[in-house]
């Protein structure tokens, strides 16, 4: 030992002193109010950090990631009292529907029975999703889907409670202050006041952003007046508070003056509030809808619903929120209507045999138990997501998957319903039975809540968006980042490439070609495996596609509408195969009541629609030797310049040029030219 | 060793008739061009054995010159040898062999033409190029289906095409073509990709490719029969049709990059009038332009040029030069840059610009992209994210206070990304655009003094009246590429280059 080793030994101990006190220093010194501090941030860091939520459903599908901790674990209520208490408000309900409510009656009267409005209240159902503290039943998105099953026995009804709380009140719920929900919603859940929800005009149905309403503020700062005409809105005959949309002028940051859409909670005792006749309709025909116009309404400036000019948010939120409950209301009617068909087919006899022995009979009743079946999955799982609150107490976005739920169970109740009436044939045709009249009625689902092909180009443009903005990224780094970081992108960009564009289209995975990888076979049960690579392999070419359309297309995929189209199609697929791939899995796991006969139609669904999604992906490759969009533009144009039918008939032996319009400006021209 | 290379470079070409030589004995082979061969051998890799013996053809015609016995050779000293490897020097560079065998198939062509010969070649107006044709019939006949010798005879017309000025024509090459021995068992085709892997019959192969290179540089214009008889002779994969379809690949391409093509004979014709306006016509192409010779003052000017060079402005301006220059503002003056410098293929020609500056310069500060220099205000409002005089709060990223009111969702890409074909373009900048003014004429001149270009302005008067008036300011530019050679410097020696060292 030298010199040198003691001073190493002194320096070493001194340190250790030093860190030996540093442990206890802030503990004694430290205020309490510091200590708050520092708990609370931690705290923080820790539901940050176990609460990270990532992307939607949808948006990571459109960035080829197959999310297993959306299906998994399937939503289920928190404890088993929850579940029973559920149950009984939907037994409640269901016996409510069967016995008191005459739905033929009211549907030739187009008229609501008082005494089923009454009944209504009485269960509660006008405030079923307003908090328990302002008088309503507080149930969750999950609950809420549940009780629509029972209701939607009427789509009158239905939709008529849908406008009252689905989309009446619930910019109240989503974005009212205090006072506003202190003021209105407890009259609101007891049905003493009835909600409406106005935002179609004559000049603007899907296109919300350009409604022509109008709202001045008056001089004082204190009123609001309202000017316009509102079409089609359901119970706007006896509505007595509206959500009213309308265009404000406010001023932006550059001093420009800009029009821009603002909510207002307009009451009818304001004045100037006039209504229509109600609509003479096809389906839901006991509900009130008719135009409602405002004259000079005055609107006291705290009804201001949410920012003035941040209206149109508001409008896509409530929308947004409102139609993941379409699937479990389909589901219901239809689990109805089936059990009534296969009633009807069991005893009916022809050529000697039973209806249900015929094969294509039995297919038709198989067909519809896997819509049903996948309605109902993709409604309780999306519900279930919306269900689950961020750490600031938000819902997620489930914009792109609740759109897709509606698509899918509006255009399988359409379906669905047809074949039932295919099944009773003429019996289904009359009148006298409630199946013309459920048919009618589920034909408005495929038109209102934004129509299907609007909704399609949402989904579509939305995942879009994501693939475009990862993509970009990868692009800006590859171009400007540095390093380490730009290699990878670089890379990332030209494996995706490989896998995508190159001739062999063909990469080797990590396991070197011994077993392939399977995301998701680590959460499945043994039975469901199979359908899980199905699933998978759809989600990679469909990822493959986007690529390829992207590169295609660039900026301008915007506007190729059957593209998207299609992408919204693959997705819907995909989306809804998930839900039955979870719902199933759940099922097989905890071994549910007849979960064998469960996984039969899951897997059949599953097979059936990979089939479906391989032919819809096909049609995106390019070149797509089946594929007659120019043929389809040219038709199009021609017989949108001539508005008619241009082929000539079938019997028809002489050419007659004499008529054809070209041929006359022809003869014009050459008459011109003579002259 | 220049010398010394270029003695290998011309014997390996010769090589083929390095047996045949009269003067040249075996030991003297083995004594001392060996190194030579060995040197290619190593660059090549290619074993002795294809390098031509004596041809039974040659022989039958170099009977009647003196031949020595191998044991009269044996005798010699060395110093003899010395001198006798001189004078196969200068024979090699001569070509004298090459004349041998051409002379007697020229004499016998010349007997053998008869009224006949206006019926075969109707369609050959050239009393030469009939010639060439007679040649290689009379040779064809004589030597008979196995015709030996075919390598030397295509060598020796192919050194000699422009005797015949059949350089530019293609049906002499596809002619020359016929010379190869055709049939199963020559062992030159080579239809499989593997079999052309294997080096058989070399030379032969060599000679194809030369040949291909020789229709090349001349430009004479490859049809598909040219295409085809190469299939035939050699196969699909052999590197001389691999040859043959390069240029007729890039035969198409290049006509229609240079719209007005020339071929090498006519090229070399041009007078330097011709080719200053050839040159003129490449710069400022169109058909409304209008060319002027004007010529030059000489006794006020000083320089003195060769007889080769441009001795007068030949002036080039289109319609619309003439309409700009017409639109010229006075208070500007004009300018004459240069002076610049052209090729016109492989011809160096000199030139001036006349133009303007341009009216509305921008001249922008180089902006450094990751610095930017912004207000007080504006960096208020990134960095808090609200505005700066009433502290209202932005929504998102954007600097305004209310969100935008679109329902479908916009898919973000950098611009282009979709079409590929953008890929290859580049896009010019527009301040790179603006920084050139308009140009109002091009002229071109071997003269370099202002005094000379005065009477280019004098000249130009009388179309654009504008320049009565304008002020005209001479700025000489001198480029850096006039110190580059004046002509080819490949093409001096190119005779002496074997193509098959490029």
């Amino acid at each position: 030992m030298g010199l040198y080793s003691l001073n190493v030994l002194v320096s070493n101990t001194m340190r250790y002193q030093r860190l030996y006190f540093q442990q206890f220093i802030p503990a004694v010194a430290l205020q309490a109010s510091q200590r708050q501090m520092l708990l609370q941030s931690n705290a923080r860091e820790t539901v940050l950090t176990s609460h990270q939520r990532s992307a939607s459903f949808a948006r990571d599908l459109a960035a080829g990631k197959l999310n297993m901790k959306w299906i998994c674990p399937y939503p289920t209520l928190k404890t088993e009292d929850d579940l029973k208490e559920l149950n009984q408000l939907s037994d409640t309900v269901a016996k409510f529907f069967s016995e008191k409510v005459d739905s033929t009656k009211m549907d030739r009267e187009a008229n609501f029975d008082p005494a089923v409005i009454e009944g209504l209240k009485d269960m509660g159902l006008f405030g079923t999703q307003i908090p328990e503290e302002y008088g309503g039943l507080g149930l969750s998105n999950v609950q809420y889907a549940r009780v629509l099953e029972e209701v939607s026995t009427d789509g009158a009804i239905t939709v008529m409670l849908a406008a009252h709380q689905a989309i009446g009140l619930k910019g109240i719920l989503i974005a009212g202050n205090k006072e506003q929900k202190e003021k209105y919603l407890p009259r609101l859940a007891t049905g003493e006041w009835i909600a409406a929800f106005c935002l179609t005009e004559p000049s603007s149905g899907s296109d919300a952003a350009s409604i022509q309403t109008r709202a001045t503020l008056s001089e004082d700062g204190k009123t609001w007046l309202l000017n316009g005409e509102k079409i089609w809105i359901t119970n706007g005959g006896f509505a007595d508070i509206m959500t009213v949309f309308a265009k404000t002028q406010v001023e932006e940051a550059n001093g420009e003056l800009k029009d821009k859409v603002t909510a207002f909670i307009v009451e009818r005792t304001f004045g100037g509030v006039t209504s229509g006749n109600p609509e003479d309709k096809l389906g839901i025909r006991a509900s009130n809808t008719c135009s409602v116009n405002f004259e000079n309404t005055p609107v006291p400036a705290e009804n201001v619903l949410g920012e003035v000019g941040g209206g149109f948010k508001i409008a896509m939120k409530i929308l947004n929120s409102g139609r993941f409950s379409m699937g479990s209301s389909v589901a219901g009617q239809l689990k109805r209507m089936l059990a009534t068909v296969t009633e009807h087919a069991t005893t009916r006899t022809q050529f000697g045999r039973k209806l249900s022995e015929f094969g294509i009979i039995q297919d038709k009743i198989f067909d519809m138990t896997l819509k049903i079946y996948a309605a109902e999955s993709m409604a309780y799982m999306t519900a279930g997501q919306m269900d689950i609150l961020d750490e600031n107490g938000d819902p997620p976005d489930c914009s792109i998957e609740a759109a897709m739920v509606k698509i899918y169970s509006s255009e399988a109740a359409w379906s669905c319903g047809s074949e039932c009436l295919q099944i009773l044939g003429g019996l289904g045709y009359m009148k006298d039975m409630p199946y013309e009249r459920m048919l009618r009625d589920a034909r408005i689902l495929l038109i209102f809540e934004g129509t299907n092909e609007i909704l399609r180009l949402y989904v579509a443009l939305s995942m879009m968006q994501y693939a475009g903005a990862k993509l970009q990224q990868r692009l800006k780094l590859a171009k400007q980042g540095d390093g380490r970081e730009r290699w990878t992108a670089i890379m990332d960009l030209f494996r995706e490439y490989m896998r995508v564009e190159s001739s062999t289209k063909f990469l080797p995975n990590r396991s070197f070609g011994l077993t392939a990888p399977h995301a998701t076979k680590t959460w499945l049960h043994d039975s469901m495996v199979n359908s899980g690579k199905m699933i998978e392999a759809n989600v990679d070419s469909f990822r493959k596609r986007i690529y390829l359309n992207l590169r295609k297309y660039g900026k301008k995929i915007q506007d190729e509408q059957l593209v998207l189209k299609t992408f919204a199609d693959i997705a819907i697929n995909i989306y809804a195969m998930s839900a039955v791939l979870g719902r199933c899995n759940k099922a097989k796991i905890l071994s549910l009541r007849n979960c064998d006969h469960e996984k039969l139609i899951a897997t059949a669904f599953i097979k059936k629609t990979y089939k479906e999604n391989l032919v819809l992906l096909e049609s995106l490759l390019d070149p797509y030797p089946f594929d007659c969009k120019e043929e389809s533009k040219r038709v199009c144009d021609a017989i949108i310049e001539e508005r008619r039918y241009l082929c000539s008939h079938p019997l028809e032996v002489v050419h007659r040029y004499q008529e054809h319009p070209k041929y006359l400006e022809h003869l014009e021209r050459i008459k011109l030219l003579r002259e | 060793m220049a010398e010394f290379r270029r003695l290998s470079y011309s014997l390996i070409k010769y090589r083929c008739l390095i047996g045949s030589c009269p003067l040249f004995s075996k030991t003297a082979q083995t004594q001392n061009l060996t190194p030579c061969l060995c040197r290619y051998k190593l660059q090549r890799r290619i074993p002795s054995r294809y390098v031509h013996t004596r041809s039974l053809v040659l022989s039958q015609y170099m009977k009647s010159q003196p031949s020595r016995d191998d044991t009269e050779i044996d005798i010699v000293s060395e110093e003899e040898k010395e001198s006798r490897l001189e004078t196969v020097q200068e024979l090699v560079d001569n070509e004298e062999d090459d004349s041998a065998l051409l002379e007697f198939y020229v004499n016998k062509a010349q007997n053998e033409m008869d009224y006949m010969d206006d019926v075969d070649y109707h369609d050959i107006e050239n009393v030469n190029k009939r010639l060439f044709f007679k040649i290689v019939d009379v040779w064809l006949k004589d030597v008979g289906s196995a015709k030996r010798g075919h390598r030397d005879f295509v060598q020796t017309l192919l050194n000699s095409l422009s005797r015949f000025d059949v350089e530019c024509d293609i049906s002499a090459y596809v002619k020359l073509l016929d010379c190869f021995p055709d049939g199963k068992h020559t062992g030159l085709k080579r239809d499989h990709w593997y079999w052309s892997g294997f080096a058989d019959k070399i030379s032969d192969h060599l000679l194809g490719q030369q040949l291909m290179f020789v229709i090349n540089e001349h430009g004479a214009i490859p049809n598909d029969q040219l295409f085809n008889k190469t299939t035939d002779l050699f196969g699909r994969f052999s590197p001389v049709t691999l040859k043959a379809r390069s240029l007729l690949f890039w035969y198409p391409r290049m006509v229609a990059h240079s719209p007005h093509p020339i071929s090498i004979a006519d090229f070399k014709k041009l007078t330097p009038t011709e080719l200053a306006f050839n040159g003129l016509r490449q710069i400022n192409p169109g058909v409304d332009c209008h060319y002027h010779n004007f010529a030059v003052d000489k006794s006020r000017c000083k320089e003195v040029i060769d007889s080769d060079k441009i001795d007068s402005i030949i002036s080039c301006q289109s319609e619309k030069q003439k309409e700009q220059l017409a639109q010229h503002d006075l208070s500007i003056p004009v300018y004459i840059e240069g002076p610049f410098v052209v090729y016109y293929r492989l011809k160096k020609v000199q030139y001036y610009v006349m133009r303007a500056n341009p009216s509305q310069a921008k001249v922008e500060e180089p902006q450094n992209q990751r610095t930017t220099i912004v207000s007080d205000k504006e960096w208020w409002s990134q960095f808090y994210g609200v505005d700066y005089q009433t502290s209202k709060p932005y929504c998102g990223k954007t600097l305004q206070f209310y969100p935008e009111e679109d329902f479908f969702p916009t898919v973000d890409i950098v611009d282009g990304y979709g079409d590929k074909k953008s890929e290859e373009i580049s896009l010019i900048d527009s301040d790179t655009q603006s920084a050139e003014g308009p140009v109002y004429a091009i002229a071109c001149t071997d003269y370099s003094s202002p005094v000379a270009l005065q009477s280019w302005v004098r000249g130009l008067i009388l179309d654009n009246p504008v320049l009565r008036e304008a002020s005209v300011v001479f700025r000489e530019e001198q480029s850096f590429m006039l110190n580059a050679p004046k002509d080819d410097p490949n093409e001096s020696d190119y005779e002496n280059i074997d193509i098959r060292d490029i």
